[in-house]
């Protein structure tokens, strides 16, 4: 029975393509896929694959520019010569389909107009994380190849998207992809900044029944890294500092478990030109690849920590069913516990 | 710096139309005998100032600090403010109508994380009339100790850094910890050593 789709994390209306398997006992079950996009006219499913494009990290932090949409704490970490260099961020994402759209992450006077070549959701995600972390080795890697392969360093990933389904399975029998990225969630080989999802709301790993495509789905993929030692989920704000959830984001909800690996990060989509949690899991994705780059010999499951554990909660809306540990906080996990 | 002007007319009179060309100071020269006994006679103060060029160096360290990871702050200026900031005084004495030394002392300063050591100001100043009431003077100068240091923090990161030792000011920036202390200060006084050529063309 085919019950499940890929989603990426973005507010928009979805059309179904892909593959998958979940088993349920010992059936297996075919997956359905979806994508979503925003303001792009669908076009034929993709083919995509491959081992994903090139890491470059040939960026520079001399042509680095703050752009709106980042944390000040950006600017100040590449003050300091740092922008993530010794790692390697990996965004497994859609760069293939027939679904692009414009935004505004940068000064390019093309894209913000929306009158070039719009991007892929994938195109915009690696985007940011480039942006925000311009020494890292950004890989950009369609999500429908096989396995994920590590880079030698340290790594991160950014999944932006979901494995959306009816509820009801027990077990999950994932394909290649999948099946890599939660062994290295499980094995703490790799950060893994996973987007909440844009259930208006929901608890992350629960249906999301309350808004969107994706209303009376289960996001499998959140479900299964519930727990997982790398996994850090990012919910959105209306912006940095705000407090104030996104109405489209996903909560932490009443899970205990979820609320300690829970984020929260800024989207201000009126600088953006879009909104959804897909776009607040790169800058985290951001932050633990500049975070890698001080702490050299720190494990990611220490990362993940360190991020988790320095999250600002001062904000008076803070309840960690909603925020988890609080909003993303840079110059809070790059600062010593104690000092003398 | 002070400039005291002697009332004589030989010199009083090059403070008056003059064309400067210096490499560091300007000053006037004083004409005293040069005896013994006549040593306070002699000596003027040339330079009364609190505070260092290593002073202001210290000063702008103070301003800001940083959040600590798990709650709490640091102030920069528990560490690097000070009730006493480094006097310098600095005296010429005359040797003779062309010849003077400078020499005085500086009393150093210290705070919680840092120390500017006390120091020791020795030099001479030479003079040489020129025609038409031109002048030109060469002076020397060099500052002995005066060194500003600073001592390391010792800094707990929890699980991902453990214990460091670091730089007290770059502990929470993303500099990798041990690399923090290559930038701890250790600079000798600006004006360790200083030549100065003075021409003055009286018109």
């Amino acid at each position: 029975m085919s019950i499940s789709q890929r989603s990426i994390l973005i507010l928009a209306s979805s059309i179904a393509f892909g593959f998958g398997a979940l088993n349920d006992s010992a059936q297996a079950q075919d997956l359905t896929f979806g994508l979503l996009a925003p303001g792009g006219v669908p076009g034929p499913p993709g083919g995509g694959g491959g081992d994903g494009g090139g890491g470059d990290g040939g960026g520079s932090l001399a042509d680095a520019v703050r752009y709106s949409w980042m944390h000040a704490d950006v600017q100040g970490a590449w003050d300091d010569g740092y922008g993530g260099q010794g790692t390697t961020i990996t965004f497994v994402d859609d760069f293939n389909s027939g679904y692009v759209f414009a935004g505004t992450l940068t000064d390019d006077p093309c894209l913000d107009a929306g009158t070039c070549t719009a991007l892929h959701h994938g195109d915009w995600t690696a985007m940011q994380g480039e942006l925000i972390a311009p020494l890292a080795n950004i890989v950009r890697r369609d999500w429908s190849g096989g396995p994920v392969k590590l880079k030698n360093g340290f790594n991160v990933l950014n999944l932006s998207y979901g494995m959306y389904a009816a509820p009801g399975f027990a077990s999950v029998r994932w394909n290649k992809q999948e099946n890599s990225i939660l062994d290295y969630a499980a094995n703490g080989d790799a950060v893994i900044a996973k987007a909440a999802g844009n259930g208006c709301g929901a608890e992350t790993g629960q249906t999301a029944d309350l808004c969107g495509s994706t209303t009376g789905k289960l996001d499998y993929l959140a479900w299964d890294l519930i727990g997982t030692e790398g996994t850090i989920f990012v919910g959105a704000l209306t912006d940095h500092g705000s407090g104030t959830l996104a109405y489209y984001s996903n909560i932490a909800g009443d899970n205990t478990t979820v609320q300690n690996q829970f984020l929260v990060a800024g989207v201000d989509s009126s600088d953006m030109g879009f909104a959804g949690t897909s776009f607040a899991a790169p800058q985290v994705a951001g932050y633990a690849a500049i975070l890698s780059s001080k702490f050299t010999s720190a494990t990611p499951g220490q990362v993940v920590d360190q991020l988790l554990g320095t999250a600002d909660s001062s904000f008076a809306s803070y309840e960690p069913r909603l925020h988890g540990q609080g909003e993303a906080d840079l110059s809070m996990a790059l600062a010593p516990d104690k000092i003398q | 710096m002070r400039i005291r002007q002697d009332s004589s007319d030989n010199w009083a009179s090059l403070a008056r139309g003059r064309i400067s060309a210096c490499l560091s100071f300007a000053f006037c020269l004083f004409a005293f005998p040069a005896s013994g006994q006549e040593f306070l006679a002699d000596t003027r103060l040339v330079e009364a100032r609190m505070g260092s060029s290593l002073s202001s160096t210290v000063r702008k360290a103070e301003q800001g600090g940083y959040r600590l990871a798990r709650g709490g702050e640091v102030r920069f200026s528990d560490w690097y403010s000070t009730s006493w900031q480094d006097l310098r005084l600095t005296w010429i004495t005359a040797l003779s109508k062309d010849l003077g030394i400078y020499w005085g002392f500086g009393t150093g300063e210290r705070g919680g994380k840092y120390e500017i050591d006390p120091s020791l100001k020795l030099g001479f100043l030479a003079k040489q009339e020129l025609d038409d009431g031109q002048t030109l003077m060469f002076a020397a100068t060099t500052v002995l100790w005066g060194r500003l240091s600073e001592d390391s923090c010792i800094a707990d990161y929890g699980a991902i850094g453990g214990v460091q030792e670091v730089n007290c000011r770059l502990a929470a920036t993303p500099l990798p910890p041990a690399d923090t202390l290559e930038y701890l200060y250790d600079a000798p006084p600006a004006d360790r050593f200083v030549l100065s050529l003075t021409y003055d063309w009286r018109f």
